[in-house]
């Protein structure tokens, strides 16, 4: 009876299979990531800038898209980016960044909304060893934080702090 | 055959005589060839002999085989009838159809489903309208902050206008001109 039988089931099995692949193969198909997916990181970009009231001095062109915010609430004239520091940001993951010898910037990235963010991290700035301050904060695109740190000569210290998307 | 055609045969056999106790119901020429008939009758019953069957059980076996050989495919196909509307080729063609139908009506319902504008037109220029529109700035926020150094006090300042948010750091040490921080 079994070899009776066995043509047709072969039958039924190359149907049935077809019919899984024209149903669940398209399903499961795995499709390019969209805006819209699931994002798992972004990028960090911290500086240190000097400002001060040089009008021989120009501002550098890393800060001309923040120039007109700079010069409202800080009121000075020029601004000069003394050294800048980039890395990409995992979610849980603590990433250093150095923008100079002596300040240091400690973030981790808890958690995003999208992968244009808002991105929160945990932020930390360093002197040296010396924790200055730690903080919370949520960054999006074109959305940087400013931290206005100790008086130099006649003028300023500013650190910036921006997180984007991951390209 | 119906039943009225049936009683002739049954009077003729004997089986069904006309009723004798309404002789006068019938007329005189039915009456006379009622008793034609069933003289007839029992002359055919007396001296002719029905044939016997060699084998009546075979013949009746075989009968009946026959007769359910030709009801059991129309049995069979009743029985089967909604099944074999199942078949997985007809599923199979049945699901690719639906998932086909599923994303030409999706394509067709949906906007924004197709990822060029089916109408040019008003519809094109709409959605270049909605493609120019500035999307929505957002500042960034400052939910916690604080500083283990005692000679640091920390405050936020904010500015919408200027769309600038400031970690602001009061108390920390003078750097005088000459400091390098390089």
């Amino acid at each position: 009876m079994v070899w009776r039988i066995y043509p047709k089931l072969m039958w039924c099995n190359k149907q049935f299979l077809l019919f899984v692949f024209l149903v669940f193969v398209p399903m499961g198909a795995p499709g390019q990531e969209t805006a819209d997916s699931p994002a798992t990181g972004c990028k960090a970009w911290t500086a240190v800038v000097k400002a001060e009231n040089d009008p021989d001095r120009e501002t550098c062109q890393e800060l001309q898209p923040y120039l007109s915010q700079l010069q409202h609430v800080f009121g000075y004239t020029s601004y000069r980016l003394l050294g800048e520091d980039a890395g990409e940001l995992s979610i849980g993951k603590t990433v250093r960044l150095t923008p100079t010898r002596h300040y240091q910037f400690n973030l981790t990235l808890q958690s995003m909304e999208a992968s244009d963010g808002p991105y929160h991290l945990d932020l930390e700035l360093h002197k040296e060893e010396r924790l200055l301050v730690e903080s919370e904060v949520k960054l999006a695109s074109g959305s940087p934080l400013f931290i206005r740190g100790p008086q130099w000569g006649s003028g300023q210290l500013i650190f910036l702090v921006r997180a984007e998307r991951k390209e | 055959m119906n039943q009225h055609d049936m009683e002739p045969m049954r009077w003729a056999d004997g089986e069904n005589p006309p009723s004798k106790s309404e002789p006068d119901a019938l007329s005189e020429t039915q009456q006379e060839a009622a008793r034609e008939f069933e003289a007839l009758g029992t002359f055919l019953r007396q001296h002719h002999e029905q044939p016997r069957l060699p084998n009546p059980d075979f013949f009746a076996h075989s009968v009946m085989e026959t007769i359910r050989r030709e009801e059991k495919p129309t049995s069979t196909a009743q029985s089967a009838g909604w099944w074999s509307r199942f078949s997985p080729l007809r599923m199979a063609w049945s699901g690719a159809a639906l998932i086909a139908a599923g994303v030409a009506l999706a394509f067709l319902l949906i906007p924004g489903a197709e990822t060029q504008p089916r109408f040019p037109g008003p519809i094109q220029y709409r959605t270049e309208r909605l493609e120019v529109q500035p999307q929505p700035f957002y500042m960034a926020e400052i939910t916690q902050f604080r500083s283990h150094d005692p000679e640091v006090y920390v405050s936020v300042y904010r500015s919408s206008p200027d769309r600038v948010t400031v970690l602001w750091l009061d108390g920390l040490a003078y750097l005088p001109e000459a400091h390098v921080v390089q």
